[in-house]
């Protein structure tokens, strides 16, 4: 397909395309998989040349790869209004761990609520005491790569991770721009939890090829989450990327 | 039994005796050479495919007496002639530089004709063909494995269920295509 065989491996080939039906299904698979994999620019450099220069040399293969153009380009679109229609099912959501306390003091008589009225100002104490000497600072900012994607949060590849710890000041997101992304006059970052909840972040730096925002430790909880990414164009309207990054705090 | 009177007849004969597989090892030979032609870059393949059989059908009765093998090994051979012939006259033409693919435009007619030949599938076929199209790299092979497992079939076998229903699809896209008449991609003559 590339045009790397020897005249032996040649001839071998082309005697089971005259012979094997079978063969001719995977060889069109196999070119179809080619084709995607040159429209969706992920060969390398040399193999794209030999795409170039020998792959795609006739009128049937370039219709081929437009052919391929369009339908990715849907697959992607379809994924894109999948991912902005999901609707999660409404859980009544458990209480939490301030309201189980809550209601478990209620129910306490007075000697045990000053007893641990007491412990609970010197384990704050003790705790406040250890915090002083690893108190998180800017350069404790965990920073992820992420890079855009068509797919959605129920469908998707595994997202980047970040675990949290005390040390963490919070998170440092580059957002890895496509490469076709035109000249923009800023960037507006969204940030969806898992409750489809959503606030902006505040774009800290910007370039030709990333965003990067920064998410404080205490401004963020344990789930997934979605970036939408819109460019705020010259004349002052706004346009969201198609895709989304995702990640998982822990 | 009968004698095979047309030349056509013949070949199919030479084939095989059984007229059914000879039609059919004619449809694969067909086939498989086309698929040569197209990845030795010659365009309209077909018509090289057709021309390859007519010399092999007219030799027919020269060689066929004395002919020992698979009779594939001659089409091949044929080919191999026709594919030189072509890549000579290619040659002596004016060189023209391969055009680049270009990504349609959302207005093109590919869009428009992929969205009228998508129409034409069931909803399932077509959610299945954008889903299997949709994610890159890795993660494809993830997502291929859960849409296989969905429909208890195995990889493999959706593989070729999606080839099947993309061979559909870009006959159909193209024909609505070239029914539209000239596109914008044709490269003006230099």
């Amino acid at each position: 397909l590339l045009g790397q065989l020897d005249t032996e491996n040649e001839e071998r080939l082309e005697l089971r395309l005259l012979t094997d039906d079978s063969f001719i299904e995977e060889f069109d698979t196999i070119v179809d998989e080619i084709t995607d994999q040159y429209v969706r620019d992920e060969l390398q450099a040399t193999e794209r040349q030999q795409v170039e220069q020998y792959f795609l040399k006739s009128t049937e293969r370039k219709n081929k790869a437009r052919f391929a153009a369009e339908l990715l380009r849907a697959a992607d679109e379809r994924a894109d209004e999948v991912a902005d229609t999901s609707v999660k099912p409404v859980v009544p959501s458990k209480p939490g761990i301030f309201e189980r306390l809550r209601s478990f003091w209620k129910t306490q008589s007075f000697a045990p609520r000053l007893a641990t009225t007491v412990a609970t100002i010197l384990i704050l104490v003790g705790v406040g005491s250890l915090f002083r000497t690893s108190t998180p600072t800017p350069e404790n900012y965990k920073t992820i790569n992420l890079t855009i994607s068509a797919s959605n949060r129920a469908t998707g590849s595994k997202p980047e991770t970040v675990k949290l710890s005390p040390e963490t000041a919070g998170i440092r997101i580059e957002l890895n721009l496509p490469n076709q992304t035109e000249p923009a006059k800023g960037y507006r970052v969204e940030l969806k939890d898992e409750q489809e909840a959503s606030r902006d972040l505040p774009v800290k730096e910007w370039n030709a090829q990333s965003v990067i925002v920064e998410v404080p430790a205490n401004k963020i909880t344990r789930g997934s989450y979605l970036i939408h990414l819109h460019v705020m164009n010259p004349d002052n309207t706004e346009q969201r990327i198609r895709g989304s990054y995702s990640f998982v705090v822990e | 039994l009968t004698t095979p009177t047309e030349p056509f007849d013949e070949l199919l004969d030479w084939l095989d005796g059984d007229r059914e597989a000879a039609g059919k090892k004619y449809e694969t030979i067909r086939t498989g050479l086309i698929r040569i032609f197209v990845s030795h870059g010659l365009s309209d393949a077909e018509s090289y495919a057709d021309e390859t059989i007519d010399r092999v059908t007219k030799r027919l009765p020269e060689i066929r007496p004395t002919y020992v093998g698979d009779p594939v090994a001659y089409f091949r051979g044929v080919a191999r002639y026709v594919l030189r012939e072509a890549i000579r006259k290619k040659e002596v033409a004016v060189e023209i530089l391969p055009d680049p693919v270009i990504e349609p435009t959302k207005s093109s007619d590919m869009a428009d004709c992929l969205k009228q030949c998508l129409g034409q599938l069931s909803q399932d076929k077509r959610e299945l063909m954008l889903d299997y199209h949709v994610h890159e790299g890795q993660a494809k092979v993830k997502l291929h494995m859960e849409m296989a497992g969905e429909l208890s079939i195995s990889k493999g076998a959706l593989r070729t269920r999606v080839h099947h229903l993309r061979s559909y699809l870009e006959e159909c896209v193209l024909k609505c295509v070239a029914e539209r008449g000239p596109k914008q991609n044709t490269r003006p003559p230099s």
